[in-house]
């Protein structure tokens, strides 16, 4: 349980840094992912209900803090997304590729639209949403990709696991397992 | 959603609320916590950045530089080079309105030099503690009796903590004269004394100067709508009555308006970083991001007219 939660708070860390440290920001500003929706997508797919509300908190809370606009508003989106993914989620959380990473690309669809609406309707008072949610579509489909490589090795590194088991490995009184043989 | 998360939910919901009302101090406090909170993480990405750009400028042997030393080479190359391209900007508008002019056959048949020329004079600008030295007197203290005494609208800006340049009345400058650093408009003379007098920075909320916009389009540089640049008491600049049936885009040029037949070159502000019109707007709202000022700032120039000698021979 505190292993989770250490690597949570270590994941909210690193995003928060790495969206906003201007070195790496170079390097990604051509690509313009949204590495918070990463995390919180984890979240929601890895944790239970009151951790993930709570590091969604203090995730939206930290990037709040980096914006110059009043405090409140990405805490709240944040909140808001998680409140909507856990009654999506009720049941059981997907598992699969396709699933995760059509999570991480809601996740930071919307978390991407709310903010660029509640930031953009403070400065004008009129807004492009055509426009808006292209962007923000693309902000989410770089995330999605970027999102998809950790998984994809993770896929491969298990697979690469079950397929070096050496066969005395393998119980013989295993009835499922000598039949799939 | 189950009872405790559902309620949990909702005190989020309600702290959300409660920060986006919190009053500025208690933002700030918090801005600087996580801000504080994050330092060490960005210091290890600096850090291992350099390191990584060190390993890797090795074989190539610049080794010799570091990465900072680089930056900053390169930062005064392409200073250079929007300088030089400023320069670039401003002769191609210039070569577009004479053939606008010869097109349509306004040729000059006899010239004249010109009554007055522009001339630049380097000054420095003096720090707070001999600024602070000369209001108080301390400098030369011969007294107004003697007239040896600098002016008093000078003097009086001391409330203000205007900066002070060392020269005034004998090098014959004139309030609203140009502040320039390099090519590029930082403000102007706002009060000169006898020997020293003070100036506005175009940043001064109560700086005000004409400008006028310069475009890249495809059939070159040119001359756009003129407004008023106002200093608003931030990094920018807010240009004013461009009148919203003209186009303004992010990243044009701003260059000061007042060309005429002594000072044809107009002389770089900046360039606008933000544009909006509303619907009902009959104006646009520019914004203007100047060139950075060094600090400390030591030396400026200023532009002055003076008359021409060469005319007053011909007389």
């Amino acid at each position: 349980m505190i292993a989770r939660h250490v690597a949570i708070a270590a994941a909210v860390y690193g995003a928060v840094v790495v969206q906003t440290n201007p070195i790496l920001n170079s390097v990604l500003r051509p690509m313009n992912p949204w590495l918070p929706g990463i995390v919180l997508a984890t979240c929601l797919l890895r944790c239970d209900r009151l951790t993930c509300l709570t590091w969604s908190a203090i995730l939206g809370l930290a990037i709040d803090c980096l914006t110059t606009e009043r405090l409140g508003i990405d805490f709240t989106i944040a909140v808001l997304i998680t409140g909507i993914g856990l009654v999506c989620f009720r049941d059981d959380r997907p598992e699969g590729f396709l699933p995760k990473g059509l999570a991480v690309f809601c996740v930071t669809l919307i978390w991407q639209i709310c903010r660029s609406l509640v930031h953009g309707l403070g400065r004008h008072p009129s807004l492009d949403v055509g426009e808006l949610v292209l962007a923000s579509g693309g902000v989410a489909l770089v995330t999605t990709l970027l999102a998809s490589i950790p998984l994809q090795i993770h896929q491969i590194l298990r697979y690469a696991n079950r397929s070096r088991t050496p066969a005395s490995a393998l119980s013989l009184n295993n009835r499922w397992t000598m039949l799939t043989r | 959603m189950k009872p405790q998360a559902a309620v949990m939910f909702g005190c989020l919901m309600l702290v959300g609320a409660g920060l986006y009302f919190a009053p500025d101090s208690a933002a700030a406090r918090l801005r600087g916590a996580v801000l504080d909170t994050i330092r060490p993480g960005q210091q290890g990405i600096r850090v291992a950045a350099e390191s990584m750009l060190e390993r890797w400028t090795l074989p190539n042997g610049l080794a010799s530089k570091t990465p900072a030393s680089e930056v900053e080479r390169l930062s005064k190359a392409l200073a250079d080079e929007k300088q030089k391209n400023r320069i670039l900007q401003i002769r191609l508008a210039e070569l577009n309105d004479q053939l606008l002019l010869q097109q349509q056959g306004s040729s000059a048949i006899k010239r004249f030099p010109p009554l007055l020329k522009p001339s630049l004079i380097e000054t420095a600008v003096l720090g707070d503690a001999i600024a602070e030295q000369w209001r108080g007197g301390k400098l030369i203290d011969f007294g107004a009796k003697n007239g040896i005494r600098e002016h008093e609208l000078v003097l009086s800006s001391k409330s203000s903590n205007r900066a002070l340049i060392d020269i005034g009345e004998d090098s014959r400058i004139v309030p609203e004269d140009a502040l320039l650093l390099g090519r590029a408009v930082i403000g102007k003379v706002e009060h000169v004394g006898r020997w020293t007098s003070t100036f506005l920075l175009v940043t001064d909320p109560r700086y005000r100067g004409r400008a006028q916009l310069i475009r890249e389009t495809d059939a070159g540089f040119v001359f756009e709508s003129q407004g008023l640049l106002k200093g608003q008491g931030g990094p920018l600049c807010r240009l004013d009555g461009i009148p919203a049936e003209k186009s303004v885009h992010i990243h044009d040029a701003v260059y000061t308006a007042d060309r005429d037949g002594s000072r044809p070159v107009p002389l770089y502000y900046g360039e606008v970083v933000e544009a909006s019109l509303g619907i009902d707007d009959r104006e646009w709202t520019v914004l203007v991001k100047p060139i950075e000022v060094p600090t400390p700032l030591t030396k400026v120039s200023i532009l002055r007219m003076t008359v021409n000698p060469d005319r007053l021979e011909t007389e």
